[in-house]
């Protein structure tokens, strides 16, 4: 073999594998967990951050929410109407099917209460409330304690309004226990088996304002739902069974009101209602089947 | 041209394609991952959450330590001292906080006792007063006048009490480069359980940013303590793919449990912060389009997300400060669930009277026998988040991860295997896996459950025929029927796992 | 050119002996002393080897360096012709042969003492100390019950660890190697111990630490992407220490968390 082909196969050769051994040495170095880090602090406080702070949610500064105190309260008096067929929903669980503690879940049928329409159209289990405190809202008094019951695996009532710091307590008239998980967004979780017939009830309080409703389920019965309102002041109300529902003694001016149902989520993010000192203030919605997506 | 310059050349394009595919020169650069609610925000709002998520915390390369943390950090507070020296000057009296003084003595004294902070000197930071917020180069101390000297020089020297922190971010710093180094592959970058080798491993590798965890010792409410991290990542979790790493040092262990909690921190920041916006105020694209179909005005809706963008420091503060109150409190005495009575003497009697809570409680996930095959495994479940029902029958965590209830006949307690751990498993269930809760059950009766369950691999045939027997004929008396069929099972041919050498339960 | 090779030839064993001589002292050598009886054993059937192997490298080198030398001589000498040489062949079969032969009967008796679950000792055979159960990528411990024996099937008393093997020194243990999944191999470089884990298999491994200490354990079998970092601790404690530390273990494994409220429960 004569020199120059000896020198191409050096080169040939030997030049990619010098230039691999270089990459290969170059990768090794730099990145990942031995990259130069740099840390830098991050003070505490809002005020050494250099935020001039303003509390965030809840003691709502928007004009348009509140009206003077000095004006008188009105009542809101209203009523929620499904405009076309209510839809015939089967029930959960049939009655005497074999589910677990069949002998109080399935003693009767447990109805599908995800739209429930009374005669005349009403729709029954709609929250309709105030997304923050009015301004200069002040909560006066003590609260009453609420009932949060459960018979047969159907909690009663559907759907609850519960103001912060108020004293709900769960109860459970079956035999058979069960387990009454609330899905909290900012609260502190509430996941407590609630024993057969506790009738003394274990107690379940909101130390904040839930930003929509939040759902009751219970793990042992997964059928089992119903809704929480948690809020603030006491200017929000859930419609009855035919569909008609009350918020009284609001300080008179306007206001913008959130609509909320299970089977459609927010129906209203910002219904505008004006409401007059000292008189019943009447609200007639009414709501097509088509708005209730989540059937 | 020849065949051998044409070589040449296809030898020569080939080395550069070489160099240039192997990346030799710019490694890939590491990012934290941006939640799918965070995405689905109107821009202006996105951006203002990804500015401010990164003012909090930083890039993987460029961390900030973000002092309202209950993370420690490293570093080493101090405070100055009155001073007689006049400006300008470079030397401080200082005093370092009485826990960190040893720590001061251990990183920075050398063995002939003088001080040592290193060629480029060690980073101060001034926390209050006259410098707050900067930042000066340590380069000398003096033991007997309590001096420390610094490079820069000051016109006016720090008042009396102007605190700072010395090497501030170091345990932040080695915690990241542990993490990169042994849980990144798995865990990603951000702790979102999505690392490179996540998609072969079944179960998942966890998620941080919920802020939630399995295998803790805190009542359901409380987050989990630095403890129970720390025995996770020491110990591992067996029965999964986290291992032991058991051979790193406490002060390593220390450091990856800080930067595991931070990484849970800024991801549970993310998620609430998206709740508050897509819940409270509706701020997402889909929302406003909706709005605006119906009619809402354009420049209100501007305003909310003005007002929002303007807001966002706000909001990170009080949601970082109800993040930190729930992290001290798990580390409180009265969040650790300690049992009220010492574990009931393992007894038929005890094991009897478990097997009948079983029955009443367990059996619909855990299955009649343990296996892990009850009824709930074979029902479609529903989806809380979406309101659908999952595709698959059976459990999901709220992770989205389909699970399997543990099948108890093997023996593989993933939390940990002590009667504690298994009593720890029951009375505070497992929030993420819908494990329920059983906090409001008697201890005596908690202890008999956890004496039957560890019985259970070594279950022989119609061990508990009897008592089966009595529990359901009980119930019959009480009227009704139950789920399980009511029959007691008298088969003996039903072979224990226990028994099959191939399948050796308890070491899994 | 000559030149060049025959200096390159001669230089490079030399060098490749320089460097075999001056490793043990630069710590290029063995991870340690070896830290068992046998495994001592092991250490000096290797040096053997390594002599007989060193003899035989020099010996050749020195001819190939004599005859690169001899024939870099410009010489207008003919060569000379070989066809080949019987005796030649048989000497430089036989010999080989032999010394094979040597090695492979010289050694029996340690690979038996280390292969053949007849030949281990006695005391380690009766009295397994724990099952290691090697899985990815982590070694899973299980103990009996300080005063029972280890049995095949887990009995309810008994104590489990990861990653850590407590034996005690200064006496033959036995442990059972198992594999909960894929090929490994349980490997202690300073007790010069390596077994292969295989699948479906519990395969006795003996062995003795002489001094009280730590020892390094690593996979040495392929086993996926945690491979390199399956490593894991044998500790050897004396005796009273060995029986104290099974004690407590056996203790934290039966916590009811009753007695620590408030105690940070670690271990």
């Amino acid at each position: 073999m004569n020199n120059s082909s000896t020198k191409q196969i050096v080169l040939l050769v030997g030049l990619p594998v010098f230039v691999i051994g270089l990459c290969l040495t170059g990768a090794g170095c730099g990145g990942g967990a031995n990259a130069v880090t740099t840390v830098t602090l991050k003070p505490a406080d809002l005020e050494s951050d250099g935020v001039e702070g303003a509390t965030v949610g809840g003691g709502g500064d928007k004009p348009k929410t509140g009206g003077g105190p000095a004006a008188g309260p009105g009542n809101l008096v209203g009523r929620f109407v499904l405009d076309g067929v209510a839809p015939n929903l089967s029930p959960l669980v049939a009655k005497g099917a074999t589910v677990k503690d069949a002998e109080y879940c399935a003693a009767e049928a447990v109805p599908n209460q995800s739209l429930v329409v009374g005669d005349g159209g009403g729709i029954a289990n709609v929250f309709i409330y105030l997304d923050k405190a009015p301004k200069g809202y002040k909560a006066e008094g003590e609260l009453s304690e609420l009932v949060f019951d459960q018979k047969n695996c159907t909690f009663e009532p559907h759907g609850l309004v519960v103001q912060v710091g108020q004293t709900v307590l769960v109860k459970n008239a079956d035999g058979a226990a069960h387990n009454t998980n609330m899905k909290v967004i900012r609260n502190k979780s509430f996941n407590q088996v609630v024993n057969g017939n506790d009738r003394t009830g274990v107690p379940l309080i909101y130390e904040k304002a839930e930003p929509a409703p939040i759902k009751a389920t219970c793990d042992f019965h997964a059928w089992m739902g119903a809704y929480h309102l948690v809020i603030d002041h006491p200017y929000a109300a859930c419609s009855k069974a035919d569909g008609t529902f009350e918020i009284k003694k609001l300080p008179a001016g306007e206001y913008k009101f959130r609509v909320w149902h299970e089977s459609a989520g927010l129906l209203e993010r910002s219904l505008k209602v004006k409401v007059e000192a000292g008189k019943d203030n009447k609200l007639e919605q009414s709501y097509s089947i088509g708005s209730f997506s989540k059937l | 041209m020849s065949i051998r310059r044409k070589l040449n050349i296809l030898f020569v394009l080939a080395c550069g394609f070489l160099i240039a595919g192997c990346d030799a020169f710019s490694p890939p650069d590491a990012k934290f991952v941006v939640r799918e609610e965070t995405n689905k925000l109107t821009s202006d709002v996105a951006t203002a959450v990804e500015k401010e998520l990164e003012g909090s915390f930083g890039t993987p390369h460029q961390l900030v330590a973000w002092l309202k943390l209950p993370v420690d950090f490293g570093g080493i507070p101090g405070a100055t001292e009155e001073s007689q020296l006049e400006g300008p000057l470079n030397k401080f009296p200082v005093k370092f906080d009485a826990e960190a003084d040893g720590d001061f003595i251990s990183q920075f004294q050398t063995e002939n006792g003088s001080f040592d902070f290193g060629v480029s000197g060690t980073r101060l930071d001034w926390m209050t007063g006259e410098y707050s917020g900067k930042s000066m180069q340590v380069i000398g101390y003096d033991s007997e006048t309590q001096l420390l000297t610094t490079k820069e020089k000051v016109e006016v020297p720090p008042a009396a009490g102007d605190t700072f922190i010395l090497s501030a971010g170091g345990n932040l710093k080695s915690g990241r480069a542990l993490y990169m180094e042994h849980c990144l592959h798995c865990h990603g970058v951000s702790g979102e359980g999505n690392g490179p080798t996540a998609q072969y491993l079944n179960p998942r590798p966890r998620d941080y940013r919920l802020g939630q965890f399995k295998f803790k010792s805190t009542k359901p409410a409380e987050k989990i303590t630095q403890d129970d991290l720390g025995r996770v990542i020491k110990y591992g979790i067996p029965g999964t793919y986290m291992p032991s790493f058991l051979l790193l040092d406490d002060e390593e262990l220390h450091s990856i449990v800080e930067y595991v909690r931070w990484l849970s921190i800024r991801g549970e920041l993310e998620y609430r912060v998206d709740q508050e916006l897509i819940l409270a105020s509706g701020l997402t694209n889909e929302i406003i389009s909706e709005r605006k179909a119906d009619g809402d005005d354009a420049a209100e809706i501007q305003e909310e997300v003005d007002e929002a963008v303007a807001n966002m420091p706000t909001m990170f503060h009080d949601l970082g400060d109800q993040l930190a109150e729930s992290w001290v409190l798990a580390e409180d005495e009265g969040s650790l669930i300690v049992p009220a009575i010492p574990r009931v003497e393992d007894s038929f009697e005890s094991r009897a009277r478990g097997r009948k809570f079983f029955l009443e409680k367990c059996t619909n996930c855990h299955g009649h026998k343990g296996r892990g095959n009850g009824t709930m495994t074979e029902d479609f479940q529903k989806n809380e988040e979406t309101g659908e029902l999952y595709a698959e029958p059976g459990l999901f965590d709220i992770w989205g991860n389909p699970i399997k209830p543990r099948n108890l006949t093997k023996g593989l307690y993933r939390g940990g295997r002590r009667p504690v751990d298994l009593y720890r498993r029951f009375y505070g269930g497992i929030g993420p896996s819908k494990m329920p809760n059983f906090a409001t059950t008697d201890p005596q009766t908690l202890w008999d459950t956890v004496n039957y369950v560890y019985h259970i691999p070594f279950e022989k045939p119609g061990e508990y025929t009897e008592v089966d027997r009595e529990y359901f004929e009980s119930k019959k008396a009480a009227g009704g029927e139950t789920t399980t069929t009511g029959e007691v099972d008298e088969s003996s041919e039903e072979k224990q796992t226990a028994i099959d050498s191939a399948d050796s339960p308890n070491q899994k | 050119m000559r030149w060049f090779w025959l200096t390159f030839f001669t230089v490079c064993p030399i060098v490749a002996v320089a460097f075999c001589v001056i490793a043990p002292g630069m710590d290029w050598w063995f991870p340690s002393e070896a830290g068992s009886p046998l495994g001592e054993r092991i250490d000096s059937l290797f040096h053997l080897i390594l002599y007989i192997v060193t003899g035989t490298f020099i010996g050749t080198q020195i001819a190939m360096v004599y005859v690169l030398w001899k024939s870099s001589k410009k010489d207008d000498t003919r060569a000379w012709f070989s066809h080949g040489s019987h005796n030649l062949e048989v000497i430089w079969t036989i010999v080989p042969a032999g010394i094979l032969l040597f090695i492979a009967l010289y050694q029996m008796d340690v690979w038996a003492e280390f292969r053949v679950v007849s030949q281990f000792p006695k005391e380690a055979r009766k009295a397994p100390v724990a099952e290691v159960m090697a899985r990815q990528f982590e070694w899973r411990i299980r103990y009996p019950e300080p005063g029972r024996i280890l049995q095949i099937q887990p009995q309810p008393t008994d104590l489990y660890a990861v990653n850590e093997i407590l034996v005690p020194a200064a006496k033959p243990v036995m442990i059972y190697l198992k594999t909960q999944d894929v090929q490994h191999s349980f490997f202690l470089p300073e007790l010069r111990v390596k077994q292969d884990a295989v699948p479906g298999q519990i395969i006795p491994v003996w062995f003795e630490a002489t001094k009280p200490g730590e020892y390094t354990l690593v996979c040495a079998e392929l086993c996926g992407w945690g491979h390199y970092k399956m490593g894991a601790r044998v500790v050897a404690l004396a005796e009273e220490q060995f029986e104290a530390a099974m004690e407590e273990l056996a203790e934290q494994q039966s916590d009811d968390g009753f007695a620590d409220a408030g105690d940070s429960d670690d271990e």
